[in-house]
């Protein structure tokens, strides 16, 4: 854990030229049956540098689950290039990606071993090396007990402690989280976040939330992305956090620098959510085209 | 003395202990016994009205007469090649008509193309009351096992087609997401998602189709046919012979019970996963 304190404040810094996750002019458009187009996302840039934990905020119906898609390839920008690791996204990325879905997402007929086991029999793994890893990871998430268990056996919390595992057991270099937490009660919540903090600080992962909870995406993330109301869903804004690693969060999330952060992420939010957001349009403060970099933001709120 | 009166108190408790545990026992299970002593009653009944006259044994029967049908039927062996007929007719429809079912299912909610010819020409056929279409194939394909066969085929086809049909479509977009998250495609997820998904579905219909495809069998045989239960049946009502057609009808009942059963069994199997809680 020294070594990981040691290195925390390097991380996200430029370890490689080439960013983790590239987007450029990105649009995606829906058909609906009917032949109307829904514009969910339009031109947005964004690029996430190996290592670092990027949150996605934004109003209900703002395309970050869209934006998440698009990068993991389980769908295609109507425009505009995502690019992972500098090479272009096409089809889906589960060499180097995994998703954390925001319902559980288990196989209800698999046990909780061969749910967990499953990256690893698609790739072809020896059986012994699958069981080796998969009670490695069951123990990890506190599940060693539970290897015969089917999911409707458990709790919430157990299920998706048992997907997290079989999210990170293929050992992604980036992990998608689309609002993982949002069914879970307080505690398990708070339970489940702290692992998240120190999963993140064990390995080189690169991590992109998406969340609709503020407090978890500044006491998780080194780095928050707003985004405006659909449609037409743009980046309004990229923060940094500056909170030290490793976190207590608990700590963190009382720390001066952490309310003030979130106070006025709900600023931004509430220009989106409330009557000033629904003139809608191109005309709203929105970083129109402008290329932003995480790890740079626009706006410096003073130091932690 | 005192010892004795003690001992007495105490094997009188102990007696209206047992006998109340056993009141209990009767009441816990008299309502699952009853529907089973209602039924002995009824034919206690049906044999004492029929000896009795008060109704006629020529055109309602009676147990007994009925056992003495059945006990001759299978001693002698003349049944065996009705049932063995009726059997194989019932068995190849069942076997193709799922197959085909299941195939063509698939195919649809694969497609757009044969979704959308397959969902209203399937639906049509089962608006059609099929056994109509019986007459038909036996004038197509003449009074062999063929037109019975056909006949249960069809019965059982389109009963499967909705099973797999609707069983792939209403899989959670989640989960498929999930498996192609990992690395899977076709195949795998086809074992993994779809397979399982649609098995649940495919077992709740099996047993509806294991009673349609006896019932394609039968009703072929009964209309034309040399040989089978349909074909005794029609035998019996043609020479006014109830207590053969009434042997007839309980064996197909006991035949069908027994064969529900089995699925039932292979069900509970194939998807234990429903029941852990």
């Amino acid at each position: 854990m020294g070594a990981a304190a040691l290195d925390a404040p390097t991380r996200g810094q430029g370890v490689t030229s080439v960013p983790r996750v590239e987007l450029r002019g990105v649009t995606k458009h829906f058909q609906a049956p009917d032949g109307s187009v829904y514009p969910a996302i339009e031109d947005v840039d964004l690029t996430v540098p190996a290592g670092s934990f990027v949150a996605i905020v934004g109003p209900s119906g703002c395309g970050k689950s869209t934006l998440l898609r698009l990068i993991a390839g389980l769908a295609a920008p109507t425009a505009g290039e995502i690019r992972l690791d500098g090479v272009p996204v096409r089809g889906v990325q589960h060499e180097r990606i995994g998703f954390l879905f925001q319902q559980d997402a288990l196989l209800p007929w698999r046990t909780v071993f061969d749910n967990v086991a499953l990256g690893l029999k698609i790739r072809g793994v020896t059986r012994r090396e699958i069981r080796e890893r998969v009670e490695y990871w069951l123990a990890k998430v506190g599940l060693s007990g539970f290897a015969r268990h089917y999911p409707a056996q458990l709790s919430g919390g157990m299920r998706k402690r048992v997907a997290i595992a079989q999210t990170l057991i293929t050992d992604p270099q980036l992990i998608l989280m689309d609002e993982p937490f949002t069914a879970l009660d307080a505690q398990t919540r708070h339970v489940m976040e702290t692992d998240l903090a120190q999963l993140f600080g064990e390995g080189d992962r690169t991590i992109v939330l998406v969340t609709h909870d503020l407090d978890e995406a500044v006491a998780l993330a080194d780095t928050v992305v707003v985004m405006t109301r659909g449609p037409r869903s743009r980046i309004k804004a990229i923060e940094d956090v500056g909170l030290p690693r490793p976190r207590d969060l608990l700590a963190a999330r009382r720390a001066p620098r952490a309310v003030e952060l979130t106070t006025y992420l709900w600023q931004l939010l509430y220009e989106e959510v409330g009557d000033l957001g629904r003139a809608g349009g191109p005309d709203r403060p929105a970083l129109d085209g402008r290329a932003v970099t995480v790890g740079a933001p626009q706006r410096s709120i003073h130091g932690y | 003395m005192a010892t004795e009166t003690l001992r007495q108190v105490e094997t009188a408790a102990a007696d209206s202990a047992s006998l109340r545990s056993f009141r209990r026992g009767l009441a816990a299970g008299l309502p699952r016994l009853l529907p089973l002593l209602i039924l002995i009653a009824l034919v206690v009944l049906w044999e004492i009205a029929s000896a009795r006259r008060w109704i006629d044994p020529f055109f309602f029967s009676s147990p007994s007469a009925i056992w003495q049908v059945l006990a001759r039927q299978f001693t002698t062996g003349t049944i065996y090649r009705h049932l063995f007929a009726t059997l194989y007719e019932a068995a190849w429809g069942l076997a193709s008509g799922f197959a085909a079912g299941a195939l063509l299912g698939w195919l649809a909610a694969q497609s757009r193309l044969v979704g959308t010819v397959a969902e209203p020409a399937m639906v049509l056929l089962n608006a059609i009351p099929r056994i109509v279409i019986a007459p038909l194939f036996i004038m197509w394909l003449g009074i062999g096992p063929n037109s019975k066969i056909a006949l249960s085929f069809f019965l059982v086809f389109v009963v499967v087609f909705f099973a797999v049909y609707s069983g792939i479509r209403e899989v959670d977009p989640t989960l498929v997401g999930r498996v192609r998250m990992l690395g899977g495609s076709g195949w795998t997820l086809i074992r993994e998602v779809y397979g399982p998904a649609v098995l649940a579905w495919v077992f709740a219909s099996l047993r509806l189709t294991v009673g349609f495809a006896f019932t394609g069998a039968v009703v072929g045989e009964f209309i034309a046919s040399s040989r089978g239960l349909g074909y005794l049946l029609n035998f019996a009502q043609n020479s006014q012979n109830a207590s053969l057609m009434l042997a007839n009808v309980i064996l197909i009942l006991l035949i069908i019970l027994a064969l529900n059963v089995a699925v039932q069994a292979l069900e509970r199997r194939a998807t234990a996963w429903k029941r852990a809680r």
